[in-house]
């Protein structure tokens, strides 16, 4: 039996599909079966961070409402052997196509199957967002160290503790940018983490990288050696119970010999 | 003169209903025409005749219809085998005309949009990704494709795509589904998709239309 996660922020554009499709990718590294969930009915876009776009022949909508079996409509990443599947959004029904009702017993049958039943949320917080947690056992909040996604970031977590989840929400700090933060002009870690009183589960480094193997239709975890790839993993690896220390913030500061006599990077 | 005309034709009785009588007289006639041939006709002992029915230009209500078969069918020695008119209402004839031509539509079809054409297509607009055309007859490209075509829809395995379908997503006949990531097929506009006699989807060039689609082939010669 599989856990479901539900990942959600209220603000749009802070990074959650691009998380949903880094952490189940991650997990699917780990050797996780893992089955990443689009619930953003209309605007889909997990297919297409993950190169599946073209692969789509049923959807979501389409097996809620029996056009099509689930087994038929899960879109299987080949990269991954059997580890990772996705279950489009439909793109051209109503939003409100889908119940809350109908999402869990989805989500229900995809965790007999599953590890790992990962629910990549619509932003805002109306029937797409309430769709989205119906099913999930526990919730990962994304954040960016703004105070527009921080303030909704908040209100998201006071909808999620009336849910009675299995798992208390946890928290993503995404799309760090090393010198703000050292430099005082965003909040920290710390600040944010207190204020919004839930568990931290990680932090991803703002990189250029994301956005260009996203083009690609290439997860970021792929690239081992980048920022934010190592703090995904980092929290994919958390979720899987393993004590992994915080990644530090601080800039290397390069000397100046070194400036004089390094090598170019 | 009358408004009921019976007469033999090579292939069988041809009955003529007048369209310049009121239905009410043809009823008349009917029921004492068919009176009389049941008489005759059990005098001569003769087998099951089939009868042709002509309306002419009146069309027939589907009660007006039922009137007639009923009165025909009380004998068991008799048999309509058909019933014609030379006029279709509007409607029909519209529809009929739909699923005749080819359509020409340069629609941009944006992403989650999907355009559906009765017939067949020539589509000289842009398909983006995440985009659908779907028709229920052939589709004719010249246009650029990103997203996914099907033609056929939803069950007519007669339909072919003709065009370059190498940028496409997916090409899709009747139930039948191609990812063109898979298909490392060498396109050109002349390329033709179809479903072959293994009921799979396969390629060929508009050269071999005449063994793929002969029915096809041969009304584009007509036109």
């Amino acid at each position: 039996m599989g856990t479901a996660l539900v990942v959600t922020s209220g603000k749009g554009g802070v990074g959650k599909t691009t998380s949903s499709a880094n952490l189940g990718t991650a997990l699917a590294l780990q050797n996780k079966r893992v089955c990443l969930m689009d619930l953003d009915i209309g605007l889909r876009n997990l297919d297409v961070v993950l190169g599946l776009e073209n692969r789509i022949i049923y959807d979501i909508v389409d097996v809620a409402q029996g056009r099509a079996k689930l087994h038929q409509a899960l879109v299987k990443d080949k990269r991954f052997e059997d580890n990772l599947y996705l279950l489009p959004a439909a793109q051209n029904t109503d939003k409100d196509a889908l119940l809350p009702d109908e999402v869990k017993a989805i989500v229900a049958e995809l965790k007999e199957e599953f590890d790992f039943v990962i629910l990549d949320c619509p932003a805002g917080i109306e029937q797409g967002f309430q769709n989205a947690i119906a099913g999930a056992d526990g919730a990962i909040v994304i954040s960016t160290p703004e105070i527009s996604a921080v303030r909704d970031a908040d209100r998201v977590v006071g909808l999620l503790e009336q849910q009675d989840m299995k798992y208390e929400p946890r928290l993503i700090i995404n799309r760090i940018r090393q010198h703000m933060m050292n430099q005082g002009d965003v909040m920290d870690i710390d600040e944010i983490t207190k204020h919004l009183s839930i568990k931290l589960l990680g932090i991803v480094l703002d990189d250029d990288g994301v956005i260009k193997s996203s083009n690609h239709g290439d997860p970021i975890v792929l690239d081992p050696k980048n920022p934010a790839s190592q703090g995904y993993r980092n929290i994919a690896r958390r979720l899987l119970g393993e004590t992994v220390p915080l990644m530090s913030i601080k800039e290397e500061k390069v000397g100046f010999w070194q400036r004089l006599f390094g090598h170019k990077k | 003169m009358k408004d009921v005309v019976l007469k033999g034709h090579q292939d069988g009785y041809l009955l003529t209903l007048k369209a310049t009588g009121s239905f009410e007289r043809i009823l008349t006639e009917l029921t004492d025409l068919f009176a009389q041939l049941n008489h005759d006709q059990q005098v001569a002992k003769k087998d099951l005749v089939q009868f042709k029915i002509d309306t002419e230009n009146r069309l027939l209500t589907a009660q007006q219809r039922q009137q007639v078969l009923h009165l025909i069918e009380q004998y068991p020695a008799f048999r309509v085998s058909e019933l014609k008119s030379n006029v279709i209402l509007k409607t029909e004839a519209q529809r009929e005309k739909e699923q005749d031509s080819v359509h020409i539509n340069r629609a941009t079809i944006r992403s989650g949009q999907e355009v559906t054409v009765e017939g067949d297509v020539l589509f000289v607009g842009q398909i983006h990704h995440g985009g659908i055309l779907k028709a229920t007859g052939h589709i004719f490209l010249l246009g650029d494709v990103a997203g996914i075509v099907q033609a056929g829809f939803p069950d007519n395995e007669e339909a072919v795509i003709v065009g370059d379908l190498s940028t496409a997503f997916q090409v899709r006949i009747a139930d039948q589904v191609a990812i063109m990531a898979d298909d490392q097929h060498a396109f050109t506009a002349r390329s033709v998709a179809y479903i072959n006699d293994l009921h799979l989807l396969d390629y060929g060039t508009l050269a071999d239309l005449k063994t793929i689609r002969p029915k096809l082939y041969n009304k584009m010669g007509e036109a």
